[in-house]
């Protein structure tokens, strides 16, 4: 759950709040969005959700039922968590080049559609999980127990 | 540009930009019928308040280690307590049981002696000399 917090919450923290106030060889370049708040808002927000749900999937019992709904509701709640990203502006990050009064906008909408997709075979995955530990609970109960 | 001018990133960048050209017109459609269905989800999530997550994430952590510590799933759950009722003596001596049959041959319980398996002097005396494990012609004698 720790390394949740760190990845979902701290690292994105702290990139942003770097990236306001970043020096590219001398020129001073500042996140100019005004969604920054609205970005961090969303990362704690979400962070704290798949947080919560990585720490009840990975301690519930192996194959079991209940882990294998945390582990959907985990993947759901991180594509929402990706999609705030774009919610909140953070797809088409525009900095201001102060010196010579202009705009850098870098658009990572594309990538995150490609991300989406990728998610998309995840649920499919824990979905298929889900139904073979309801369908096979009885095998995988005995063989947990130590009675094959 | 900076990032043109570091090869490590050149290289990186022209893999991911060779994996979303190849993968994007196979995946991105994928990712549209997401972006959809993830934008209607997201205006039942409330954006002006923290206070509604952490309660979520404070519940889940404490739900987790509840249900986790009750059942944890390693064991069998007694009879009784799928039934949601006191356990029985006969529940008892089918869980003895049960247990027994688990045991490998090695860990099996010694079984003691009652007085009732004891011999009798008689019987005693009688197993010491059997006269059906003497040779044939003995016994014809």
């Amino acid at each position: 759950m720790i390394g949740y917090v760190g990845f979902t919450i701290i690292v994105p923290f702290l990139t942003f709040s770097w990236i306001r106030t970043l020096e590219i060889s001398g020129i001073e370049l500042g996140l100019t969005q005004q969604g920054y708040n609205n970005i961090i808002f969303w990362v704690i927000a979400f962070g704290l959700l798949i947080s919560g749900c990585a720490f009840f999937t990975y301690s519930a019992p192996k194959q079991s039922i209940r882990k294998g709904v945390f582990a959907l509701i985990q993947i759901i709640l991180n594509c929402m968590y990706l999609w705030s990203y774009k919610f909140s502006g953070a797809t088409a990050v525009e900095f201001e080049i102060t010196l010579y009064d202009g705009f850098v906008t870098i658009n990572l909408e594309q990538m995150v559609l490609v991300y989406m997709g990728i998610y998309f075979l995840t649920i499919a995955i824990k979905i298929y999980d889900l139904v073979d530990f309801t369908i096979n609970r009885d095998k995988i109960r005995q063989k947990r127990w130590g009675r094959e | 540009m900076l990032f043109q001018s570091l090869d490590f990133l050149q290289t990186i960048a022209n893999i991911v930009g060779t994996i979303l050209t190849y993968l994007g017109p196979i995946v991105s459609p994928i990712g549209d019928f997401m972006v959809f269905w993830i934008s209607y989800a997201l205006e039942w999530f409330p954006d002006d308040n923290l206070t509604v997550y952490i309660v979520i994430f404070v519940i889940l952590i404490i739900a987790s280690i509840i249900i986790n510590s009750y059942w944890p799933g390693d064991k069998a759950p007694k009879k009784a307590e799928l039934n949601g009722t006191e356990l029985t003596k006969e529940d008892k001596r089918e869980e003895k049981t049960d247990f027994e049959e688990d045991l490998p041959f090695e860990d099996e319980e010694p079984k003691f002696e009652t007085d009732d398996d004891l011999l009798t002097e008689e019987e005693e005396l009688d197993s010491d000399f059997d006269e059906d494990l003497l040779p044939e012609e003995e016994n014809n004698k």
